[in-house]
């Protein structure tokens, strides 16, 4: 499936386009990307929609690591009050 | 309390200055710890030793606004000091986790599992099928992801703390959201295909 706005590029050009835009992909999604490489981006994702959802499940995959704040694990609140008090103590501060 | 006031008063061993500096830094801490060192023992151990470095060496810290990114330096480095007997560093390759039809220039059908779950029950396994994708990352590609996307701290300030170069976290950071892409997208293929299976 080739997107409109590639069809005249030939298979190199089209393989080395999508090759850099997928490599700076997270660039685009950070905001930190170049203007001219954003037009790029843009141009690969007109009617390309493989391109579509390759974009929206990364962009999916960080949103979800922004969210997942603590790690799991039910006895992670004993172990950092434990964790706590000895370094309290070890520092011999009694402060609360 | 800023952290400039907060380090002052760690300094000037102000009563209530370690339950502060416990209260701002010490969950955050504590969860980068857990998750770099995938052990609850050794973790237990980082965290400890983070905090106690970290709080008696602060008077001589210089940039005061520093504070964030110099105690995740201690604790990146309490934790490859942990892993030091580890196998050599494995590296991500970006060809293992391209998109399908790359190499032609067409992409080939790729599965759109962007919108998140609508039930609690959907929303803890998937924060568990993301727990496991980051557990199975290299250490150091972990690290990056962690701080950057989970911490919220900048690219330089990541550099800092890892005391590498920024070109090398955006490098990292990039393959490890990539290879954790890959690893969600299995999990959904797996959702998809036992949704098939007739009870």
């Amino acid at each position: 499936m080739t997107p409109d706005r590639l069809q005249g590029l030939t298979r190199e050009e089209r393989t080395s386009l999508c090759r850099e835009v997928v490599e700076q992909l997270s660039d685009y999604l950070d905001g930190s990307a170049q203007e001219d490489f954003c037009r790029r981006v843009e141009a690969m994702l007109q009617g390309c929609q493989p391109f579509e959802a390759y974009r929206d499940t990364l962009a999916a995959t960080i949103e979800l690591a922004r969210r997942c704040k603590e790690p799991a694990g039910d006895d992670l609140d004993d172990v950092y009050e434990r964790s706590v008090e000895i370094v309290r103590k070890r520092l011999q501060v009694d402060d609360r | 309390m800023d952290d400039e006031k907060l380090l002052q008063a760690i300094i000037d061993e102000e009563p209530g200055a370690f339950d502060e500096f416990v209260r701002r830094y010490g969950r955050r801490l504590m969860a980068f710890s857990v998750r770099t060192c995938s052990n609850i023992d050794n973790a237990e151990d980082v965290f400890q030793d983070t905090l106690l470095k970290a709080y008696q060496a602060l008077g001589d810290l210089r940039e005061p606004k520093a504070l964030r990114t110099w105690l995740y330096r201690v604790a990146a480095n309490n934790c490859r000091m942990m892993r030091r007997k580890d196998r050599a560093p494995r590296q991500i390759s970006l060809e293992d986790y391209k998109p399908p039809g790359w190499e032609d220039g067409e992409l080939i059908e790729v599965a759109d599992w962007s919108d998140p779950p609508d039930d609690a029950a959907g929303r803890s396994e998937l924060k568990q099928a993301f727990e496991h994708g980051l557990a199975e990352l290299p250490a150091e590609y972990r690290m990056v992801l962690l701080m950057r996307d989970v911490e919220g701290m900048s690219t330089k300030e990541t550099a800092e703390a890892l005391e590498i170069g920024e070109s090398a976290v955006k490098m990292r950071l990039h393959r490890a959201r990539m290879a954790l892409r890959h690893h969600l997208a299995q999990y959904h293929e797996q959702l998809a295909e036992d949704a098939e299976v007739p009870a």
